[in-house]
């Protein structure tokens, strides 16, 4: 993993300055919070809790502009929807852990000032759970509802991603369990379309035929649109027969329930893919197709992997440069002439969708 | 101050309406920052903060003292969020690349950006991107850890995060 600095030191920039954001809540969102939860309290509300609004409105007060501002480009962005994007771009990036967010505690008085000096001891229930909930290395576990507090509660708001799950403290001790792993099968597809992986298979034997899929959706229904007039509904993964290779399209759309814009799937080598990958070559030593090679016309490629297979199944040959060049010999021998198969795998650069390419190849003593 | 904070839940959970308040009070800031950070209105943010409070209210005996009480609703807040972006069918009206893209960024890092800037810029970038972008660079979550929260790959996380960054650096350089 190849460090870089520059993009740390702009999302260290970032961390920092928005590390300070704390907005002025609205208004009346505390009354509509109070009318829930105080419903049914039972103990009443003596203290105003005034002293405590003043400080905190002191340490919040010079971000009430900025919030007064942000409050309104929020929402001329929202009316004027920013035109997005999809694509995996290539990335190399540090994944080194980010350090969390200091915590930007009140002032310590403020809070003391209303604190009841009185200590009330916690009830055995309480403290049991405390004692058993430490032994769990992980954060705040999200338990079956259900104690006392919820009762009171009539609108509470669903959460299926449990609460436990996220972040190790950063003052907790290094933790290598996921986090989030105690519940990975609750969301089963991605959040956003443009999220969901996709490839392309095209097996030059059966050329004009694609192979599609969706690896990570879970849609039983997607309606595909191949762009030559051609639509389909079927699950994750289907083959398209381009019959007429003039109308051989490079975009293809993948679509189902929902309002957001289709998948779109690049083709990124259409019927130039024929020509692109050469069928045969000549390891003669006449310096004519003495190597076999593919010439990508200086595409930027990733994750570009071939092999080359013998008729038996044996890789004879593989690399992971697209600049590959295979000579027609296998730890120093020279294979036999005849028919091998090469799949190569990649994804150009800026285009979403990797590619599977597997063509049947031929190993010539001399030139057609 | 850990006194204070668990003096603080302790009153909560007995109830004490004005405990609660100052409990709002104090952490609520913050809060609302996360919520105008992933959603994409005000009244969405401002409807997230009121349910991510009331949750937070019930859950509040779950909170072991040993941590960080903000670190704690925090981590309520971004799940909250994750939840509506989830639930929510977000309009893409483009899902191919656009300029900004391609543009490699020339940002230096040394120059003084400001706050309400990053805000903007973060707030304009595409669904997918500010959430992933929210939760690496600003929650500080590795890869890993967003590939499962969101379940996509690590690469689609570092993609978003990227192309984010681009879209981002791209548009701070043009409010200077």
């Amino acid at each position: 993993m190849e460090l870089n600095r520059p993009d740390q030191s702009f999302d260290e920039l970032i961390r920092q300055e928005m590390s300070d954001f704390h907005p002025t809540p609205p208004e009346g969102v505390w009354g509509q919070i109070e009318n829930t939860i105080g419903q049914n309290s039972s103990i009443p509300s003596s203290s105003s809790g005034q002293s405590l609004i003043s400080s905190v409105a002191g340490k919040v007060g010079i971000w009430i502009t900025a919030a007064a501002i942000s409050a309104g480009s929020i929402y001329f962005m929202a009316k004027n929807s920013h035109p997005n994007i999809s694509h995996d771009s290539p990335t190399v990036i540090n994944d080194s852990k980010q350090s969390p967010n200091t915590e930007q505690l009140a002032p310590a008085d403020a809070i003391q000032k209303n604190m009841d000096a009185t200590e009330t001891p916690i009830n055995k229930e309480n403290m049991a759970q405390e004692k058993f909930e430490r032994k769990i290395p992980s954060e705040e576990k999200a338990e079956p509802k259900g104690s006392m507090q919820q009762k009171d509660v009539s609108n509470e708001p669903s959460i299926s991603t449990p609460i436990a799950g996220v972040k190790p403290e950063p003052s907790q001790p290094h933790q290598t369990d996921h986090p989030v792993a105690s519940d990975p099968k609750k969301s089963s597809k991605p959040i956003f379309k443009e999220m969901i992986e996709h490839q392309i298979e095209v097996n030059m034997e059966h050329f004009p035929e694609v192979k599609f899929t969706l690896t990570n959706a879970h849609e039983s229904t997607i309606n595909w649109d191949f762009g030559d007039g051609h639509k389909q509904t079927n699950g994750p993964e289907i083959i398209h027969n381009f019959t007429n290779t003039d109308t051989f399209t490079t975009v293809i759309k993948a679509d189902w329930s929902g309002q957001e814009n289709p998948i779109l799937l690049q083709l990124p080598i259409p019927s130039a893919a024929k020509e692109l990958v050469p069928d045969y070559f000549t390891p003669n030593g006449d310096h004519i197709n003495d190597v076999y090679e593919i010439d990508f016309k200086g595409k930027k490629l990733e994750n570009f992997n071939i092999t080359i297979t013998n008729m038996k199944g044996e890789i004879v040959f593989s690399s992971n440069q697209p600049n590959f060049k295979w000579d027609g010999t296998r730890d120093g021998n020279r294979c036999s002439v005849g028919q091998y198969f090469m799949t190569a795998q990649w994804k150009e650069m800026f285009k979403t969708t990797p590619v599977k390419l597997i063509k049947p190849i031929y190993l010539l003593n001399q030139e057609k | 101050m850990k006194v204070e904070q668990e003096a603080l839940v302790r009153r909560c959970l007995e109830g004490d309406l004005s405990s609660k308040k100052k409990f709002y009070e104090r952490f609520s800031p913050v809060m609302f920052g996360i919520c105008l950070r992933y959603l994409e209105t005000k009244e969405d943010a401002q409807d997230l903060l009121h349910d991510g409070f009331i949750h937070a209210f019930q859950q509040l005996h779950l909170f072991r003292n040993e941590g960080s009480l903000e670190g704690w609703l925090r981590r309520i807040f971004v799940n909250l969020a994750l939840e509506r972006i989830r639930k929510k069918s977000i309009s893409f009206q483009e899902s191919d690349l656009t300029a900004a893209d391609h543009v490699p960024s020339s940002f230096k890092t040394e120059e003084k950006l400001e706050m309400q800037h990053i805000l903007t810029g973060i707030q304009q970038l595409p669904p997918a991107c500010k959430t992933v972008f929210n939760l690496f660079v600003i929650e500080g979550y590795s890869h890993k850890e967003i590939a499962h929260m969101l379940n996509i790959s690590e690469n689609t996380s570092k993609a978003q995060v990227f192309r984010a960054r681009n879209h981002l650096q791209n548009y701070l350089k043009n409010k200077r």
